[in-house]
């Protein structure tokens, strides 16, 4: 028997995360199982997901912005790895798939590259933290981590991309 | 050093990249199992997150899972007993209590505790919201229990999920009760009661018998808590409150900046003294003084890692702690701008 709590409120929210499943459901078990290549596996880490963007519906605007869009991205693919590296105690890294990024010599696009090599618990840990302008209580709500563990992922993951951008000469 | 701004557009641009890999997501069709529309159906409807979740996700921020709510009333559903205002109704495995009456105040400065527990539990989260209290109670081995309480009125609903269950009347002291007793071995039990008195909705969920469920529900008694918090009037500039936690008898706040850093601030008049983890290889710990109490202060000797004061204050009989990026002065500065601020 398990016990639930449940506050009741704000209707527009749970109309907010149907329109979630209904937009993304195909996209987030595509992402998903192109990183475990197990149906089942893949819908566990959808549900995983979802739990999360429950929790932090209120985070989130437009279900269809592209910013909305790459937050579900990081979620599920977080989700999928979580549940990747349980069952098979394998480096993450080996099944993600590597971003395609044309890169010039221009300033930004040598800081987007390092971006790509970093660790993809670093770069969630760096889109979160810029790209989305979260703050460190949010990311922690979000990964499913403490406040202190999100503060030193973004802390650890900023070294390191400092560290990239160095041997790159940026800095 | 990068700036905030190259960051953003950079982090943007990889993410524009990495968004253009995939197609739209109106063109992706995926089939579904039966058993995930399910699932997802329940998360849809109730989007809860039951205590269980919390044992094997090992949440480390431990909060009221409040979420949404309200799809249930839309489900064909029963009333089936109605007793002080709260209804209980039953929606195929899922028996609902929901509070329909004039609400009432969440006593003030006073929380209802179990004053037994059974043997081998101890308190493992806890969290207290205005008009919900809920205690989570672990044992070595890995079973959950959790003790929970509603006043009437406050918005919010409880539920109890069995795919196979018993239901027996019961009465804990005076007050009638609905005692569950699950089907599926090494599931847990419940027992759920109204207390007219003291205006609130009582829900036990434990691995324990019926006489065990029974004792530990007459055991609740009022736990009468300061009506002051004890908070820094002092933090460095640049600081803002990110998160505040006050269950009784203490607080926990904690404070950011717009580089990352933060400042964990805590107390407690638990009489268990405090825990303090620090994850440096070298860390050097001096005594110093806190106005007129003595101190520990960690230093880390990794310039980036933070630093922390701990120390006890006698006067206010409680263990306090700082956790910030801060020199040792800076920590005793915050430490010595505490101010007594009524709740």
């Amino acid at each position: 028997m398990l016990v639930y709590l449940q506050r009741m409120d704000d209707p527009q929210d749970k109309a907010k995360l149907e329109q979630f499943y209904q937009l993304y459901r195909g996209y987030m078990l595509q992402i998903a199982n192109s990183i475990l290549h197990n149906k089942q596996d893949a819908e566990d880490a959808v549900h995983e997901a979802f739990l999360s963007i429950a929790k932090n519906i209120k985070k989130f605007s437009d279900p269809s912005c592209p910013k909305t869009r790459s937050c579900i991205v990081i979620i599920v693919e977080r989700k999928a790895l979580d549940i990747y590296r349980k069952r098979k105690k394998y480096a993450e890294e080996a099944w993600t798939e590597a971003t395609v990024f044309n890169r010039s010599e221009s300033r930004e696009d040598i800081l987007t590259d390092c971006i790509n090599r970093l660790p993809d618990r670093d770069r969630e840990a760096i889109l979160l933290r810029y790209s989305h302008g979260y703050r460190i209580n949010e990311i922690a709500k979000i990964l499913g981590i403490s406040y202190a563990a999100a503060a030193k992922l973004v802390e650890r993951a900023k070294e390191k991309l400092d560290q990239l951008c160095r041997e790159e000469g940026l800095l | 050093m990068i700036s905030d701004d190259d960051l953003r557009r950079a982090s943007q641009k990889w993410e524009e990249a990495r968004l253009g890999q995939f197609p739209e997501p109106e063109a992706c069709g995926f089939e579904t199992t039966p058993k995930f529309e399910r699932k997802m159906k329940k998360l849809i409807e109730r989007t809860d997150h039951p205590t269980k979740y919390w044992l094997k996700k090992g949440l480390a921020c431990f909060m009221l899972f409040f979420l949404l709510g309200g799809g249930l009333l839309s489900l064909n559903s029963e009333a089936r007993a109605a007793f002080f205002g709260w209804t209980r109704k039953i929606l195929g495995t899922v028996f609902e209590y929901r509070y329909t009456g004039e609400d009432a105040s969440a006593p003030k400065n006073i929380v209802y505790l179990p004053s037994w527990i059974p043997d081998g539990f101890e308190i493992y989260r806890e969290s207290y919201h205005e008009g919900a209290v809920m205690i989570a109670y672990l044992t070595k081995d890995g079973h959950l229990a959790s003790f929970i309480y509603n006043v009437n009125g406050t918005g919010t609903v409880v539920q109890l999920v069995s795919e196979s269950c018993e239901v027996h009347q019961v009465f804990v002291g005076e007050y009638p009760a609905d005692l569950y007793l699950d089907n599926v071995e090494g599931e847990n039990n419940a027992l759920v009661w109204t207390d007219e008195e003291r205006n609130v909705l009582f829900t036990i969920n434990a691995p324990l018998s019926e006489k065990e469920l029974i004792k530990m529900g007459e055991s609740v008694m009022d736990v009468a808590y300061s009506t002051v918090h004890y908070l820094p009037s002092w933090i460095p500039d640049g600081f803002e409150t990110v998160d505040e936690f006050y269950p009784p008898n203490g607080a926990k706040i904690y404070y950011e900046n717009d580089a990352g850093q933060f400042i964990a601030f805590s107390y407690s008049m638990n009489n268990k003294g405090t825990n303090i983890q620090l994850t440096g290889d070298n860390v050097e710990i001096q005594r110093v003084q806190v106005g007129e109490y003595p101190a520990d202060l960690y230093l880390d000797q990794d310039e980036d890692e933070n630093n922390a004061l701990v120390w006890e204050d006698e006067n206010r009989k409680a263990f306090f702690q700082i956790l910030g990026p801060g020199s040792g002065d800076e920590l005793i500065k915050i430490a010595e701008s505490i101010v007594d601020v009524a709740s």
